[in-house]
């Protein structure tokens, strides 16, 4: 059957609704408008209006399993079911209606507590929704700015660890410069009970949060989250600014994009452009910073957090790729690529700067006297337990390699070694340098090896190394 | 015939014989320092009997059949939200997980059910007290863990059947499985004159959260007390569910 039109009655008194509260709308003088929220990296459009508003502000709280690295997966709370929440604008003195929905499947309560919010908890108080209910609060968006939300239900830091955060940005009458290009990043941690890298689902530990050692630094909610198809771009010659937040929760971030220099900061998220020519800015626990910056030459710019080991050992690295046409008066790229071999072509040789001298007699000080040299000279590549690493340094525990040939083990302390080798089945192509050993400690530093980590348990004298 | 089809899964279905459990008197720390507590000071909680298990929703399908007021479409919603019994097919629980604990029940049914049981809703310190005594042979940790390991845990697609977490005093799954009903359960944040003590209410969350609690560590309870909080009488949630308590021990009537 089809729709009937409305009667002509009907559609009489709904037109005149429609006058009543247009008139209504136009006498007191405020538009009503819903808020595009926007998944990071993506920043919400910038706002061309020039008259205050009220903005509906529609957000869901989702717990979902996601995945935190690659083959690491971790249940989240979130904000809009991502890690950042969505990314707010409003403008500076709009009136926000919030409304805050707790998924019917979620198991905890949770609430927002919005840093751009002035008044008790920041609306956290207000908000507090158990699942399958819905909340509304209203706030004044008094004070332009970037500002962090994020759960405040209790436990605080509990639901912060578990992804529940995002960022505001409150435009402010006194518009900021126009840029090109807008990038929505957040940095925060996560501490699973199993190590980094520990596959499957990895429940969260109380324990490391409190402790504040984290297992993931990343940035948007996961390792590689800005990196290869994800990353963000820009055209050489463009303006990009980054709105950067810092979820946290403990961690504070050296904030620093490799290959570029910001223009303007905004530190700590105010309005102000208040330092130029900044290399890295620091972020707060709870914070945020913006920064902007002309693209110049092509190319990857790493973005990083600079308390560098979270970076490459924890997961705080994204990319901003720049495409476009190169200036070699800017940065030339590599301009030569010639050897350097300060002894010629073959095995180098490393001089050992005190050479131990002690002569051991008795096999247990021949043994303690190869330990010291293993420590002193071997234990960096080859490992403290002679596990070596995988790929780069063969091992030298239970090795198939050195226990098979003990005349050949003592010509590669003797002269060195370069080229393919196979240890326990794995591959190595490296070179091990002359290391300028004496006759006797290669002795010592063999039989020392040779009675360890499950070795063949022989000694090695020092008329065999002559 | 539907009904008979639905009877018959019921029946077939394992049943457990559900007792209820002689709770010695006790004293319980409370978690939060209110007003009237103060730290390290403590409740003395009366003997007293409480469920084995959480209402099941089997168990809770035979109120409804001999209380048609509480039937899933007909409870005002003044007693009941939108989401009443939400997981239920059409007026009956889906039998696989008959043995599930009922869950999107309301205090107001929850409390009808007790009653028609001749039984009532355990109080919060009643709960919380058994709730605090670790399995058998084990300590506080182990509670936490359970806790924590259910917050983390990939969401079931089903409730499973009760049984899962047994205390030192054999109450199975007061954690580890769902949230439940008190019957005081908006006390701590809710004061005897609103006028005077307006910030009462701000205790759980934030900086109340912080500066109330007698133990810093225990996150776990942080939400139990949040999230009982958040609750309205009529409110229903999919990990919301219940059981009863009572002064002198009551037999469960079998089917």
């Amino acid at each position: 059957m089809l729709t009937k039109l409305p009667k002509p009655k009907n559609f009489e008194i709904y037109l005149l609704l429609m006058i009543i509260t247009s008139l209504f709308s136009v006498c007191s003088g405020q538009k009503t408008e819903e808020a595009k929220l926007t998944y990071a990296p993506e920043v919400p459009p910038h706002i061309d209006r020039t008259n205050e508003a009220k903005v509906i502000v529609n957000m869901e709280t989702v717990e979902v399993v996601g995945r935190l690295s690659d083959g690491v997966e971790y249940t989240f709370w979130t904000f809009g079911g991502s890690v950042p929440g969505p990314m707010i604008r409003v403008r500076e003195g709009d009136e926000v209606e919030f409304h805050l929905k707790n998924h019917p499947s979620s198991k905890m309560p949770h609430n927002i507590d919005l840093h751009a919010v002035t008044g008790q908890g920041g609306g956290a108080a207000a908000s507090l929704t158990i699942p399958g209910h819905a909340s509304k609060f209203s706030f004044k968006a008094l004070n332009p700015g970037l500002y962090i939300y994020h759960c405040a239900t209790s436990p605080v830091g509990m639901h912060i660890a578990n992804g529940m955060y995002g960022l505001i940005f409150v435009q402010p009458k006194d518009d900021l410069p126009k840029v090109d290009k807008e990038y929505y990043v957040v940095q925060s941690e996560f501490y699973t009970k199993g190590k980094n890298g520990e596959p499957g689902l990895q429940p969260f530990s109380m324990e490391k949060a409190i402790t504040e050692i984290p297992d993931y630094v990343v940035f948007n909610g996961s390792v590689g989250s800005l990196v290869e198809d994800r990353a963000i771009t820009a055209k050489v010659g463009e303006t990009v600014r980054l709105f950067v937040g810092n979820g946290g929760p403990n961690l504070v971030s050296s904030f620093h994009v490799i290959g570029e220099i910001f223009d303007n900061v905004y530190t700590e998220g105010g309005i102000l452009p208040n330092q130029k020519n900044v290399q890295t800015t620091l972020i707060p626990a709870g914070g945020s910073a913006i920064v902007d910056f002309k693209v110049e030459v092509p190319g990857t710019l790493i973005l990083v957090d600079h308390s560098i080991f979270r970076t490459f050992n924890k997961g705080s690295l994204g990319m901003l790729k720049v495409e476009g046409e190169p200036n070699a008066t800017v940065y030339s790229g590599k301009q030569d690529d010639t050897v350097y071999l300060p002894e010629g072509p073959a095995i180098q040789r490393m001089v050992t700067e005190v050479k131990p001298k002690v002569s051991a007699k008795t096999p247990k000080e021949i043994l303690a006297n190869g330990e010291r040299v293993y420590k002193s000279v071997c234990a960096a590549c080859h490992m403290k337990e002679g596990q070596g690493v995988v790929g780069v340094f063969p091992p030298l525990a239970k090795s198939d390699y050195l226990n098979a040939d003990k005349a050949r083990a003592i010509q590669i302390l003797k002269k060195g070694l370069s080229g393919p080798i196979t240890v326990n089945g794995q591959k190595y192509n490296n070179v091990m340098p002359h290391l300028e050993l004496s006759n006797e400690e290669i002795a010592s530093v063999l039989s020392y090896v040779y009675n360890q980590w499950g070795n063949k348990g022989i000694m090695v004298s020092e008329a065999e190394v002559k | 015939m539907n009904r008979f089809f639905v009877f018959l899964i019921l029946i077939l279905t394992i049943s457990l014989s559900a007792e209820m459990v002689k709770i010695p008197r006790g004293s319980l720390k409370p978690f939060l320092r209110g007003s009237e507590f103060k730290l390290g000071g403590q409740i003395i909680v009366k003997g007293f009997y409480l469920d084995e298990y959480p209402v099941t929703k089997k168990e809770y399908f035979e109120f409804i059949e001999a209380n048609p007021e509480w039937k899933k479409g007909k409870v005002s919603h003044l007693f009941a939200d939108g989401g009443y019994l939400g997981d239920w097919k059409e007026k009956v629980p889906i039998s696989r997980d008959s043995n599930s604990p009922v869950t999107y029940v309301s205090w107001f049914s929850a409390n009808a059910y007790c009653s028609w049981k001749g039984k009532r809703l355990p109080t919060e310190s009643e709960w919380e007290y058994v709730a605090s005594i670790p399995p058998t042979g084990k300590n506080k940790k182990a509670v936490e863990s359970v806790i924590l390991g259910w917050y983390g845990e990939q969401k079931p697609e089903y409730l499973p059947s009760v049984g899962k977490y047994k205390n030192g005093l054999g109450v199975y799954d007061q954690h580890g499985m769902i949230w439940e009903w008190v019957f005081d359960f908006n006390n701590t944040s809710v004061t005897g004159d609103s006028r005077q003590d307006t910030d009462l209410e701000s205790n759980l969350f934030c900086g109340g959260g912080s500066l109330k609690a007698n133990d810093f560590s225990n996150y776990a309870s942080y939400m139990r007390y949040g999230y009982r909080a958040g609750l309205k009488g009529w409110y229903t949630a999919k990990y919301l569910g219940f059981r009863c308590a009572s002064d002198i021990k009551i037999k469960d009537n079998p089917l």
